[in-house]
């Protein structure tokens, strides 16, 4: 069957009416979920496996994938409203975001938002469908030493988001990469920095990043409502859109980020996280700009929404293809089809064709969906900023409380939140950056984990890094990324400093 | 992109800054706590790793990572010690922090935590939230009270009702 | 919200259906069945088929609650110290008799404090590797015997782990063992070329096999899996005993009394004659296997003996 036809059968499978019901249900359900902090895409779509039972598989699929990139986008709407990062890969949102808003202009970061997610969707989506079966395939040549070389690259690139002193960045990353470590060691079952039993499964990333982000920004801001209620909050149409100047910054760093986001979206292991910290990570770096970054740059904002969405997309391909889920909601989705009695793998496409392309239309299907049903939402989430803040912030504090609590019924995540919240609040005082240390903390045992295990394939010889191709284009980005930026600065300040002297 | 050697002056929270006269005891003092903190838990953490087993390179123990990663904490609060004793810099815009919200705030999830399990969510709600109100000024004993049983009986609707989450509303 | 809705229709199913008689009135309310394990997994699934049927037989509630957690201990740990009414049951998986013998610090006794009701399910491990590498698994016991040969699992300390260094420790081939995060990361690394086998559930590798991706050159059990018959067995090969395979099965707190476990027994029995039921597991990549409740005691007892000396051969760090 070729292309053109599976495509045909894919949309009428996706836009026929019992299937547009499951689509609409799920990104619905998954928007709720991912402005919910705590409650996330796998919350949701392990509460309604069992419902799973009685759909039949395409339906089912439709769903659950409906949820997974709806809860993408609701995550960014808490990121932007209330810096209150709804799901990991919203984190980066919050950068520009929350300042867009601050300064008036929530609706137009919302609509950006949208619309950077719907593009990035597209791209992920074309990538998926031309080339599916061979970028898998291409995809494992990446062994343990090209993971590790990548996200080596990954986390140097992306801890230089911040403004100020990269030595603290840098620190803070280490010490965000030791607190993921904590908790029990896959390889050894040890116990590592385990102060409280139920430390042993590490600590709650929701926990932090709520803490870091969200109840730190609480901290600073309850008392200076004049900071608040004062931002003129226009509901007029013109003042909801984005300036044409706005518009016409789109297209590149939209096309960055949905490159990198299809990227890390068909490497299984990484994920949209990752993806939207180096999509910022690279908008910053080449922005002619780049100290304004913080303060409300639409490209901050555009390429983090296309990586994320496109790396949920592309996330799909070795799920389909290989059978082999990217992350922990991939699982749940692979269990979902093998109940039915799919078992995916490559010859998924040949064999339940229907199902495949069905699934694929809908991904399409979906993000339009998302995107319609939220042109006019927006009206109303910009009213909902102004509430007075005095009884928006025991509401926040509530959601996030109980998201954080019930997301594995403990206490001490509770606590971790009052703590990071704390700590986010003292460390931007003393211009600590916070972002490289939730990037550390994500990425860190990843880290570890190729580390050890490239070390232990290749009996510890550390030049493996460098003589394995892939691998080696990695470390020489990383090491470009990282000594690049001070040495220009270097030779440009020697220049001048000689151009002054034989003035 | 330069890497920046100056770092904040550490008293700017105080209020102490450094003027014409040159720097003071307090801001001298507080210039090297970045630095030192950085050390001191990079120290602690190397020491704590040092009891796990580091094993070889080729078969990293568990305390291997942390290990090596403890020492480069180190030597960044190292080197932050060499660059901190630069310049200092007058921050001066930053609002003064607001002790009263993060001691209401900090009791509110504190207690929050204490009674979800002992009391039930509802009684932690209305606690929690009415602590969380306290850190307004002008104190509004009477709507605080109000809001909180409001949010209370919402976190009910939704949370308990709603979405089915398995902790007891209330104790008995 | 669903959940809630899920609740009530099955309630209200058990309403409609006639209660059958059992025991002195047991259950005459909600029974709990508990386990270790993330929902959408293999142990999750498998709970609530069992669950449905149950409720329908005995016109109460079987719930099923996921305890996730050190690797289904917190689980274990909880039912062990609950009250032996037969209202707290457990799902249980054969990583429970590996918890016995590779950690020393548990809070409860992987035998002696559980009542052993019946085994539901059963499925062996695969040895699979990359199409073509190796003609079959002598050849790869051979390769073993005189050089490197990686071998990937679902972790240390799984039972993928342990089955891979049962088969070193009684072919006298020296495998060197890479571990992965779950049967994903090592399906993934064999296919890239990484390690030069892997021991994987079926389901796991079914799928490239079918495709030809892979070649699953021998079964753990003493017997052939049902959808590849020409796969032999790794005792085959062998020339001692060798028979793994993991299970669930349901339990719970030592002590029940014995009329609510033989009707529990029956219960399961019954239920595992259906097609439907044999159908789904099938799906699994596992087959339905009953047993008495003594029957299961002594498998757990004897997998138990088994991984300990696999442990203390293979020198697996005990937790």
């Amino acid at each position: 069957m070729d292309l053109l036809s599976s495509l045909q059968l894919g949309l009428a499978t996706a836009l026929a009416p019992e299937n547009l019901i499951y689509a609409l249900i799920g990104v619905l359900l998954g928007q709720i979920v991912g402005v919910l902090p705590g409650v996330g895409a796998l919350t949701a779509i392990s509460l309604l496996l069992p419902v799973t039972f009685y759909l039949d598989p395409t339906q089912s699929m439709i769903m659950l994938a409906g949820i997974y990139y709806g809860s993408q986008y609701g995550g960014s709407i808490a990121s932007i409203l209330l810096r209150l990062p709804g799901t990991p890969s919203s984190v980066v949102t919050c950068f520009e975001g929350y300042p867009m808003a601050q300064q008036g202009r929530p609706g137009v970061a919302l609509l950006l938002a949208s619309v950077a997610s719907l593009f990035g969707s597209v791209v992920g989506l074309t990538i998926l469908i031309a080339g599916a079966l061979p970028l898998s395939r291409f995809a494992l040549n990446f062994g343990a030493p090209e993971y590790c070389a990548l996200v080596l690259m990954g986390m140097i690139g992306a801890s230089i988001v911040s403004n100020g002193s990269q030595l603290r960045a840098i620190a803070m990353m280490v010490l965000g990469i030791l607190l993921g470590l904590v908790g029990t060691d896959i390889n050894s079952g040890a116990y590592r920095f385990v102060v409280v039993d139920e430390l042993a499964d590490g600590i709650s990333l929701v926990a932090v990043a709520m803490g870091l982000f969200g109840v730190s920004e609480i901290f600073s801001s309850i008392g200076t409502a004049s900071r608040r209620g004062k931002i003129p909050l226009s509901l007029k149409l013109r003042d909801l859109m984005p300036t044409r100047d706005e518009w016409r910054r789109f297209l590149k760093p939209g096309s960055r980020g949905a490159a990198i986001g299809s990227a890390f979206g068909t490497l299984p292991g990484t994920g949209a996280a990752i993806a939207s910290f180096v999509a910022y990570a690279m908008e910053k770096r080449i922005s002619r700009h780049p100290e304004k970054f913080g303060t409300g740059q639409p490209e901050g904002l555009i390429a983090p929404e296309s990586s994320n969405n496109a790396a949920s997309i592309t996330g799909f391909i070795p799920t389909l293809t290989l059978g082999i889920p990217g992350d922990a909601v991939m699982a749940l989705m692979l269990g979902a089809l093998i109940i039915n009695g799919i078992v995916p793998g490559p010859t998924v496409m040949t064999d339940h064709p229907t199902l495949f392309w069905g699934v694929i239309a809908s991904f399409l299907v979906g993000n339009v969906l998302l995107v319609l049903i939220n042109l006019p939402l927006i009206k109303l989430w910009v009213r909902f900023l102004s509430i007075p803040y005095w009884a928006l912030y025991p509401g926040v504090l509530l959601f996030v409380s109980i998201g954080v609590y019930s997301f594995r019924n403990s206490v001490v995540d509770v606590y971790t939140t009052l703590i990071f919240g704390l700590l986010g609040t003292m460390l931007s005082r003393l211009s600590f950056p916070p972002a490289p240390m939730l990037l550390g903390f994500i990425l860190g045992p990843m880290l570890e984990e190729y580390l050890r295990r490239s070390m232990l394939l290749y009996d510890g010889d550390l030049t493996v890094f460098f003589t394995r191709p892939l691998s080696a284009v990695f470390m020489v980005g990383a090491c470009l990324l990282l000594f690049l930026p001070p040495i220009s600065g270097w030779i440009r300040r020697h220049r001048t400093a000689r151009q002054t002297r034989s003035a | 992109m330069e890497l920046s050697l100056g770092g904040r002056d550490m008293a700017g929270a105080s209020g102490k800054r450094s003027g014409a006269t040159g720097r003071s005891w307090r801001c001298r003092m507080l210039g090297w706590l970045p630095g030192g903190v950085m050390m001191l838990v990079g120290g602690s953490i190397a020491a704590t790793a040092w009891g796990y087993d580091l094993g070889s390179i080729d078969n990293m123990g568990p305390g291997f990572f942390p290990f090596v990663l403890g020492l480069v904490l180190v030597g960044l609060g190292v080197a932050e010690l060499f660059s901190a004793s630069g310049k200092a810099e007058v921050s001066s815009e930053r609002p003064p922090v607001n002790w009263r919200a993060i001691c209401c705030i900090s009791s509110s999830l504190l207690a929050f935590a204490l009674l979800i399990n002992s009391a039930g969510l509802l009684p932690a709600i209305f606690i929690g939230v009415y602590l969380a109100m306290l850190s307004e000024r002008p104190v509004r004993w009477i709507s605080a009270l109000l809001y909180s049983s409001a949010l209370t009986a919402f976190g009910y609707v939704v949370f308990i009702l709603g979405l089915g989450l398995p902790v007891s509303a209330v104790w008995w | 919200m669903i959940k809630k809705l899920m609740r009530t229709l099955v309630l209200a199913l058990a309403a409609l259906m006639a209660v059958s008689a059992n025991a002195e009135g047991y259950p005459d309310k909600p029974v709990r069945i508990i386990h270790g394990f993330g929902p959408g997994g293999n142990a999750d699934t498998v709970a609530r088929i069992i669950a449905e049927k149950l409720t329908k037989r005995f016109g109460q509630p079987f719930v099923v609650e996921p305890k996730p957690g050190a690797g289904g201990n917190v689980a274990s740990d909880f039912v062990a110290h609950a009250d032996p009414d037969g209202y707290t049951l457990e799902l249980m998986v054969g990583g429970h008799s590996v918890s016995g013998a590779l950690y020393r610090s548990l809070k409860f006794n992987a035998l002696d404090d559980f009542t052993f009701i019946s085994q539901v399910t059963a499925f062996p491990f695969f040895i699979a590797t990359r199409a073509g590498t190796y003609k079959d698994l002598q050849a790869l016991i051979t390769a073993g015997k005189e050089g490197r040969v990686k071998y990937g699992s679902a972790g240390v300390g799984t039972t993928q782990n342990l089955t891979g260094e049962l088969l070193a420790m009684k072919s006298g081939a020296k495998f060197k063992h890479i571990p992965y995060k779950g049967d994903a990361g090592s399906v993934t690394a064999l296919l890239g070329g990484e390690v030069d086998f892997i021991v994987a559930t079926g389901t796991s590798v079914l799928g490239q096999a079918k495709s030809g991706q892979l070649d699953l050159i021998a079964v753990s059990w003493d017997g052939p899996w049902a959808d590849t018959p020409y796969v032999p067995t790794v005792h085959s090969v062998l020339d001692s005993d060798y028979d793994v395979f993991s299970w669930t099965g349901l339990g719970g707190p030592k002590g029940l009394p014995e009329d609510i476990v033989s009707d529990l027994n029956q219960a399961v029995v019954e239920i595992l004659q259906s097609d439907e039921v044999k159908s789904k597991i099938r799906s699994l990549g596992a087959v339905v296997r009953n047993t008495t409740p003594q029957g299961m005691h002594d498998m757990v007892e004897r997998q138990i003996n088994e991984w300990n000396h696999v442990i203390d051969a293979a020198d697996i760090p005990r937790k």
